[in-house]
């Protein structure tokens, strides 16, 4: 009878010992997340943090291509302002990889005729002004003829801007 | 199959063990050395050899260890009526309510008939059983288990059992199937004749004669002078010994339950908490072995409780910091992923980061070689600026005039390659120059540099 008890009881404490060792386990899985979400937690708040601070910055990247009226529109509105003629040629560019880089270049071709050097300059960067993501790639300034020496000058501007396009986004 | 069931029942000079297994009954009897009263160690042997294997067994006690009595309850009050019973039964026996151990058996009527054991005596027996492994499940006299085990085939007007024992004979007297009275007489025939005379005016037979049923071997003189009394009709119910009867009583007790049968496996006879009999330390170790995996277990599923309420609790706080940060947008599953991204788009949208690539501006490099063009020196024709390079197309007087230019571009801090010149029909020398951005010097150039406007447009 008391072996028979005596297995019994060691029965009951093995099951027993079983549930606490689930308990442990289950209590370890519970810690385990408790730390993970209070990581994660804390990791959200310093990048709420930083996202606000970033938010803050002039953006020099666009998320997307603009739409052709969205830069046709503001060039033709830096022109005007500075009291020039429209330009004479528009040209957007389709847009190219830099490098190996999660960027693309986008370049719009701008020709001026009939400025002076001041005007061209002035524009170019009024245009760098208004947008901070605006680059100005290239600039030719060809001077007037020699018979006509007090005429104006004509520019072709080649404009750019970056666009931020990570690879596995193809 | 049903499984075995044993009878240990103690006789006054002997043991005696009885199995009851597939319908079929089997004992065996140990006497007891002379003098000697502890239960003897071949009870649980015996057992054993019969395939017992631990479970509890029916203790039989002898008819005079066991005081009988019929009460009447019709007064008592229902609350501690079990406690005013035991109280009642004792005016009628000789030994204080405190040292008994009472059961009932319903009777005729209002009436109750009460069977008691000395419990210290009896306890006596169960420990020794205890201390070979033995424990009993049930408690009754042997004669009561016999008597149980015959009710059920009696007819129903029998009016007196008789249980023939080795050394006595006894008399029940059976109300409706039921025992009501109980005597222990001797074997002696006047003493039964006398008994059951006795008991019969206590009874209703009006009309009839009184019917006695007999189990076991009777002697046959009493028989004969209980027949020739002429107002008791006696049959037997069983001839052979009564021990068989008394096992199959004893069987259908374990079988089922005592009820309506006296059993004294109660009150103070009650078996004790199974670890009463663990030795102290294995006792505590048990208790400890059970208890500490027990509390551990309580423990450990408090914590996580406590855990998953904090992990809650955070993602919360991360739900709400979502919700703060980009309003008016549905919480995604991973919040912190979609933070993590959103850092990543923001610093490569505003050049935060590294990865941005250089932006140069060739306007900056147009500025510094305008700047440091000589005035009145030459007459330019062309001007291509890139962030890196500014290629300058001119007109000079001489040859020198254009190294001039090389040079005062190099003093702005311009790499530049000796220029091309040469002699056009005009006799005007074209130039062209090609002015590399450098490194700090050019950085430091460009700081001292003037602004571009006014610069110079063409030679005089």
């Amino acid at each position: 009878m008391m072996k028979r008890k005596g297995i019994q009881a060691a029965l009951l404490a093995g099951l027993l010992a079983a549930v606490a060792l689930w308990s442990g386990g289950v209590m370890m899985g519970a810690r385990h997340r408790a730390i993970e979400a209070k990581q994660g937690l804390e990791g959200v708040q310093r990048c709420a943090l930083a996202i606000e601070a970033l938010r803050d910055r002039p953006t020099l990247a666009a998320d997307r291509e603009r739409l052709d009226g969205e830069m046709a529109g503001l060039i033709e509105k830096q022109a005007s302002s500075l009291g020039m003629s429209r330009p004479a040629r528009i040209s957007p560019e389709p847009p190219q990889r830099v490098g190996e880089s999660s960027y693309k270049e986008k370049p719009t071709q701008v020709a001026l005729r009939g400025v002076t050097i001041e005007q061209a300059v002035r524009f170019v960067h009024a245009l760098c002004a208004a947008d901070a993501a605006l680059n100005v790639k290239s600039l030719r300034l060809t001077p007037p003829s020699v018979d006509n020496p007090a005429g104006k000058w004509s520019a072709d501007v080649v404009l750019t801007y970056l666009i931020y396009s990570p690879r596995n986004s193809e | 199959m049903s499984p075995s069931r044993f009878l240990v029942s103690f006789e006054g000079d002997r043991w005696r063990v009885a199995r009851v297994s597939g319908g079929r009954e089997e004992s065996v009897e140990i006497p007891l050395a002379a003098g000697a009263d502890d239960v003897p160690d071949t009870v649980a042997g015996r057992l054993r050899q019969w395939g017992w294997s631990g479970g509890g067994v029916c203790l039989g006690l002898p008819s005079d260890w066991v005081l009988p009595a019929l009460i009447d309850c019709a007064d008592l009050p229902r609350k501690g009526r079990a406690e005013a019973m035991r109280y009642r039964l004792e005016e009628q026996l000789p030994l204080d309510a405190e040292r008994l151990t009472a059961d009932f058996m319903p009777a005729s009527g209002s009436r109750v008939f009460g069977l008691a054991v000395d419990t210290s005596r009896v306890r006596g027996v169960l420990s020794q059983l205890s201390a070979q492994g033995i424990s009993a499940a049930a408690i009754s006299a042997t004669a009561l288990l016999a008597l149980r085990d015959v009710s059920q085939r009696l007819a129903a007007k029998t009016d007196f059992v008789i249980v023939a024992g080795d050394s006595s004979l006894e008399l029940f007297r059976m109300v409706n199937g039921r025992p009501e009275a109980w005597n222990t007489v001797p074997h002696r025939a006047e003493d039964i004749v006398q008994a059951c005379r006795a008991s019969r005016f206590a009874t209703h037979v009006e009309g009839r004669k009184a019917t006695a049923a007999v189990i076991g071997a009777m002697d046959p003189v009493a028989s004969h002078a209980l027949a020739q009394d002429g107002r008791i009709e006696v049959r037997s119910v069983d001839e052979g010994p009564t021990w068989p009867a008394a096992a199959r009583g004893a069987a259908s007790m374990l079988a089922d339950d005592a009820e309506g049968w006296a059993n004294f496996r109660r009150g103070e006879l009650a078996p004790s908490s199974p670890w009463g009999e663990f030795p102290a330390l294995l006792r505590m170790t048990a208790v400890l072995a059970v208890a500490l995996p027990a509390v551990l277990a309580a423990v450990f599923l408090w914590r996580a409780a406590q855990y998953e309420s904090s992990a809650r609790e955070s993602h919360a706080k991360q739900a709400a910091e979502y919700i703060r940060v980009f309003p008016n947008t549905p919480v995604p599953a991973s919040v912190a992923s979609r933070f993590k991204s959103e850092v990543t788009r923001c610093t490569s949208l505003n050049g935060a980061g590294a990865k941005l690539p250089e932006q140069r501006n060739a306007i900056e490099s147009l500025r510094r070689v305008v700047a440091a063009l000589p005035d009145g020196l030459v007459r330019v024709r062309e001007i291509r600026a890139e962030p890196t390079e500014v290629t300058l197309d001119g007109e000079s007087r001489s040859h020198a005039d254009a190294e001039q230019v090389a040079r005062a571009l190099r003093a702005a801090g311009f790499e530049v390659e000796p220029p091309r010149s040469e002699v056009d029909p005009r006799g005007l020398v074209s130039f062209t120059i090609a002015a590399k951005c450098g490194g700090a010097d050019s950085d430091k150039a460009a700081a001292v540099s003037g602004p571009v406007a006014g610069a110079k447009e063409a030679l005089p």
